[in-house]
């Protein structure tokens, strides 16, 4: 995982959605590459087509045609055992809405995905519990998600995302639930993750949490644009 | 490990919906519950029945001349020579019909002071009858019939154990006269219960046949029980039993008298009950059926409320094959426990029954056994469809709903 090498390498990307009779094209040929190592958001309204890219870029789906490429790995044609692997090991989603399973504990939310790494029990609490001390509520380990603030519950989520020790952290919105604060401390979070070397990648309609990356690249209507043209094409529509 | 993970995980999710589970869990459990409780009471029944036949000493045939008019019955000397034949132990005829019995003031042990009459019947045995259908239970008081008394048409009795507590209540009635049609009976006996199959001399009055024929006009025994030794080949037997009949009933005709073993009886009982239950049984599978359904509908409407979390576990890197696990152990521990539970009341409702009816309760651990494995069965066939669709969802559409 040395920095500076390709994680993510996307080329020529398209993705269409077929509702009935009407062909609804999401994704025009997205081309971009994530490094090692770096913050990277990825900017865009809704509709743009990001939370396609981030399905893609997640292994949740598959592109119609480009290349994408994980790591050395060709993400293509694999068979759907394989690709919850890669879900599994090599990516940590964090949702907006948290998505922490309302019945269990903290920790055994952060357990989750272990178990479908079929790692032993005994290490499994400790793993999840060092995650938990990570994001600092390992003194919350037994709580209910309904007994955590919204900031608590996703740092939760951060570290069920972390807890297998994935290359890339993938971040649909991370803060969208959140009041200003509370989003303020995820993205220190995310910093922090990001100098211990994690690739985040991160999915915002904010500009003010998109500027927390090291790097943004704009998205509208299924198409990357460069900040200038991006901001002048949202002022047009503004207007 | 992994497993036992999941096995958890399904139980909470059963425990948050402890209602909705019971209920669909009832369906299962009716169903297992009516298929052990019929098999098991079913097999009881069927077993103390073999018993009782069986019970009655040695293997049995019975005689019966159908055309009484050519015919009226055996005599004494017919029967004679069926009780001679090889390997017959002894013929059992027997009379029973209805008549006045008249106690008399003068009696001391009675119940009643004045002249009491009661309608009873009246059966005609001999003392082979004794000796091998009522061995088991013996007598109360005094004794039973005797060769003589069969020989010398004597004018004895004896009470069926019913009928003398309701004449004598806890009295010993040996020795006192009771008047039968008018004809002074000396009551030398009193038969001990009997239980079992056939009790009717509990609420009779026994008197010897050939008094029964002669002093009761009560006609010639039309048919009569052929007990055969137990150490002679029962077929051999029956033939020559048969060979007889035709010799002595020629004049009747070819189909004058029939001869029906009591293994045909029991075998006619064995099929038969297998038919009746096998009937019942289909039915409750049909009700185990239903429950399967019960679960299958349940399991539905779980997937499509846990969407989102179905979702969200495939993005954590839950395998498809994992999914359909987790859906599969919850429908299958809705049917196993609905069975461990039927297997219970099943129990529990076969043996009040054989308190009930009245036979030694018993069960087949091979049955309990079938009766889970079925119920294992029936949770994975119905739990299957919609483990299928849990573990075919797709992520992004599951994550999207919530």
């Amino acid at each position: 995982m040395s920095a500076g090498k390709p994680v993510i390498s996307l080329t020529d990307i398209t993705k269409s959605y077929q509702m009935g009779d009407v062909h609804f094209p999401v994704l025009h040929g997205i081309t971009f590459t994530v490094d090692a190592g770096e913050f990277v958001s990825v900017l865009g309204p809704s509709g743009s087509g990001k939370s396609t890219l981030m399905n893609i870029i997640g292994c949740l789906d598959v592109a119609d045609s480009g290349t994408y490429m994980l790591g050395r790995r060709t993400v293509k044609g694999l068979p759907e055992r394989t690709m919850a692997r890669i879900r599994n090991r090599d990516i940590g989603f964090v949702f907006q809405s948290f998505q922490l399973l309302p019945r269990i504990s903290a920790i055994e939310n952060v357990m989750l995905p272990l178990i479908y790494a079929k790692v032993p029990r005994a290490q499994r609490y400790a793993r999840a519990m060092a995650e938990l001390e990570r994001v600092g509520l390992a003194d919350k380990a037994n709580n209910l998600p309904r007994q955590l603030s919204g900031g608590q519950q996703q740092r939760v989520a951060i570290a069920r995302a972390l807890v297998t020790r994935p290359r890339i952290l993938l971040a649909d919105e991370p803060t969208g639930a959140l009041d200003r604060a509370t989003g303020a401390q995820i993205m220190d979070i995310f910093q922090s993750l990001n100098k211990e070397g994690i690739t985040v990648v991160m999915i915002t309609h904010d500009h003010k949490v998109a500027s927390f990356a090291s790097r943004t690249v704009y998205i509208l209507d299924g198409k990357l644009y460069s900040k200038e043209e991006y901001e002048a094409l949202e002022l047009g529509e503004e207007g | 490990m992994f497993f036992l993970s999941t096995i958890r995980m399904s139980f909470s999710n059963l425990r948050a919906n402890a209602m909705r589970t019971f209920l669909t869990m009832l369906g299962v459990i009716i169903g297992i519950t009516s298929i052990l409780a019929l098999l098991t009471i079913g097999q009881g029944v069927t077993d103390s029945v073999i018993d009782q036949l069986s019970g009655l000493g040695g293997n049995r045939a019975t005689v019966t001349i159908h055309n009484t008019t050519v015919k009226p019955g055996f005599t004494d000397e017919e029967l004679e020579h069926f009780a001679r034949l090889e390997g017959v132990e002894g013929v059992a005829p027997q009379l029973s019909s209805y008549h006045i019995l008249t106690l008399m003031p003068e009696l001391t042990n009675s119940k009643y002071d004045g002249v009491y009459t009661i309608s009873r019947r009246v059966m005609g045995v001999n003392d082979f009858y004794f000796s091998t259908y009522t061995k088991n239970a013996g007598m109360m008081y005094g004794r039973s019939i005797s060769t003589d008394d069969v020989t010398y048409r004597t004018n004895v009795c004896v009470l069926g154990y019913d009928l003398w507590q309701r004449l004598y209540g806890n009295y010993s009635p040996v020795g006192e006269i009771i008047k039968i049609n008018n004809t002074d009976c000396t009551i030398i006996g009193v038969m001990n219960e009997l239980v079992g199959i056939d009790v009717t001399g509990n609420s009779s009055i026994i008197v010897p046949y050939t008094t029964a024929v002669q002093t009761f006009s009560m006609g010639l025994p039309d048919s009569f029980d052929v007990v055969i030794s137990t150490s002679s080949d029962s077929d051999e037997v029956i033939a020559r039993v048969e060979n007889l009949c035709a010799t002595l009933l020629n004049s009747a005709g070819d189909n004058g008298y029939s001869v029906v073993n009591q293994e045909e009886i029991l075998d006619m009982v064995v099929t038969i009950t297998d038919l009746v239950l096998g009937m019942l049984a289909g039915i409750a599978v049909i009700a185990l059926m239903v429950g399967g359904i019960g679960i299958m509908n349940m399991m539905l409407v779980t997937v499509s409320e846990r969407t989102a979390e179905i979702g969200l576990r495939k993005a954590l890197g839950a395998r498809p094959s994992v999914i359909l696990l987790q859906f599969l152990i919850e429908a299958v521990i809705i049917s196993l426990f609905g069975g461990i539970i039927g297997v219970l009341l099943g129990l529990g409702a076969s043996y009040i029954a054989s308190l009930l009816i009245g036979y030694t309760f018993s069960f087949n651990p091979m049955t309990v056994m079938l009766a889970l494995l079925f119920s294992l069965v029936v949770g994975v066939i119905f739990g299957l469809l919609p483990a299928r669709r849990a573990a075919k969802m797709n992520p992004i559409e599951a994550l999207r709903s919530a």
